[in-house]
């Protein structure tokens, strides 16, 4: 009896098995026949272990990265990627994370049936990182794991249903119709854009990103692994210049120093590449279950959808979106080092789906200048947040990397300063 | 037969047209079809039958020479439905 109970309790506190047990009601629930729901929870399962593998990765190569870059500069260096630091909060707080993110899409169903929210949230993977945010952030006010997973569950349900209504009065403009929402916690800033669009743009109709001719080359920019690998590599180099070759041969060994950083910043792309695989894994059977039961319990739901399904509506947007955000996160930069912030790195990833994103918003709004100024601001903004969230988070023992969209940082910066509020933190 | 539905790092937007294309071949009564979530690199290896995607990764793709449909909207199961019912009878 004593090794059941042990069994049972060892099994439940694992992250893995209780998302893959996530994954097994819902195939349940569906009446999945019996061969989908053990090939589904079992896929679940390795998911979820794929995903920590990833989140190894990233820190194995962010740790010489980090130690490189205060050698050269004196600073310390942040790549937000969203994937790198849930998967690297998982280890320690997984169970809390994956309660928020099942009892999140559950509160998200209720709110969605009783308010006249309609939103269905089919973004898993930012359930899942707002999941991780909020555990991360409210364990470190020194909150009961209970306590933590019910507010944690708050906040979730509450985001899935509230932030595609912020954005829905932008989405009709894009999609010209009410059959899909925005759902992604980079809200803030794409209603931003719409404002600045509205505010510094032209006519949406005339002067629409649209009625542009681009060259076929620049479709390299819609590889974003790529991108994200290519970026590392230049941070890393730049920074292996500065450090010079005898501090950079502590970790690279033997290799030159510039092949040493190539392979660095690709290997930053595969983790993030083995963290996706994960992420799939665990996504291919939870969303489409939460789907059809939600569908059943709120029929006339409207789905709030990641943000590449507005792209495209505006694909030329989304080409002006990537070079004014990144702009716009080197104007960020550039005031960090000003100010003496902390230095967010531009990650050319955000440039593509967040730039890309405010820029159709901008440009539904104020045409291809509403779509430059709106990616701008965005960027300025985004990254300005994320610096200021660091901080708190850094000194949680993180390092490296941090939360990379606005809702995250805004809602990291709000947790932590209610939680001061009652001398908590 | 096997279907890849694309998007850029195949999490979100891929996964919905998924669960779009599983409607779609469900009200075509079509079963034994495996659909399956990937992004643009891992495209080209799927040895999928058809690629479901948006324009831009459809013409990224378009020298893999297998049938394609684009879309706009992810959720529009009907427009995938009858893009389907034109590949098949094509075929």
């Amino acid at each position: 009896m004593d090794l059941m109970m042990n069994i049972l309790t060892s099994l439940i506190s694992q992250a893995a098995v209780l998302v893959a047990l996530m994954s097994f009601i819902g195939l349940i629930a569906q009446k999945a026949p019996f061969e989908r729901v053990m090939t589904g929870t079992l896929k679940t399962f390795l998911g979820f272990l794929v995903m920590s593998q990833g989140g190894t990765i990233i820190t194995g190569m962010l740790n010489p990265l980090n130690e490189i870059m205060m050698e050269a500069f004196h600073i310390q260096g942040v790549i937000p990627v969203n994937e790198a630091i849930s998967a690297i909060a998982a280890e320690q707080f997984g169970t809390q994370m994956a309660l928020i993110a099942f009892f999140g899409l559950i509160l998200n169903m209720i709110l969605a049936r009783i308010t006249r929210f309609k939103y269905i949230f089919l973004s898993g993977h930012h359930t899942i990182f707002m999941g991780a945010l909020t555990s991360v952030m409210l364990s470190a006010l020194g909150l009961e794991p209970v306590v933590v997973v019910v507010i944690g569950t708050i906040i979730v349900g509450v985001l899935s249903v509230i932030t595609p209504a912020i954005s829905m009065p932008f989405m009709r403009k894009v999609t010209g119709g009410d059959t899909i929402a925005m759902g992604h916690w980079a809200t803030t800033s794409y209603v931003v854009a719409g404002f600045a669009g509205k505010l510094l743009g032209g006519d949406p109709e005339t002067t629409s990103t649209e009625k542009l001719e681009f060259p076929k080359w620049m479709s390299f920019f819609r590889e974003p692994v790529l991108l994200m690998g290519i970026g590392v590599f230049l941070v890393t180099v730049i920074s292996c210049i500065f450090a010079g070759a005898p501090f950079v041969a502590k970790y690279a060994g033997d290799t030159n120093m510039v092949v040493w950083a190539f392979i660095q910043g690709f290997t930053f792309s595969a983790g993030v590449t083995v963290i996706l695989t994960g992420v799939r894994m665990i996504l291919a059977e939870l969303v489409p279950a939460f789907k059809g039961i939600a569908e059943k319990i709120v029929p006339d739901a409207i789905p709030a959808l990641d943000c590449p399904t507005v792209f495209t509506f505006a694909p030329n947007a989304v080409l002006v979106g990537f070079f004014a955000y990144t702009i716009g996160q080197l104007i960020a930069f550039f005031i960090f080092l000003q100010l003496g912030m902390t230095v967010i790195v531009p990650t050319l990833l955000h440039s593509f789906f967040m730039g890309g994103t405010a820029a159709v918003f901008g440009n539904a709004t104020g045409g291809k200048r509403g779509a430059f100024f709106g990616a701008l601001i965005a960027g300025i903004l985004n990254n300005i947040l994320c610096s200021m969230l660091f901080p708190v988070f850094g000194s949680l023992g993180f390092s490296g990397t941090t939360f990379a969209d606005t809702d995250f940082s805004i809602i990291g910066l709000l947790i932590y300063s209610i939680g001061k509020m009652f001398g908590l933190a | 037969m096997k279907i890849a539905c694309v998007c850029a790092m195949g999490l979100g937007s891929s996964l919905i047209l998924r669960m779009t294309v599983e409607t779609a071949l469900k009200q075509l009564h079509m079963k034994d079809v495996e659909v399956e979530v990937v992004d643009t690199s891992t495209a080209r290896g799927s040895q999928a039958d058809i690629i479901v995607s948006s324009h831009s990764f459809c013409e990224q793709l378009s020298d893999m020479g297998v049938a394609m449909i684009e879309v706009v909207n992810y959720t529009d199961a009907n427009y995938i439905k009858e893009q389907l019912q034109k590949i098949l009878s094509a075929q």
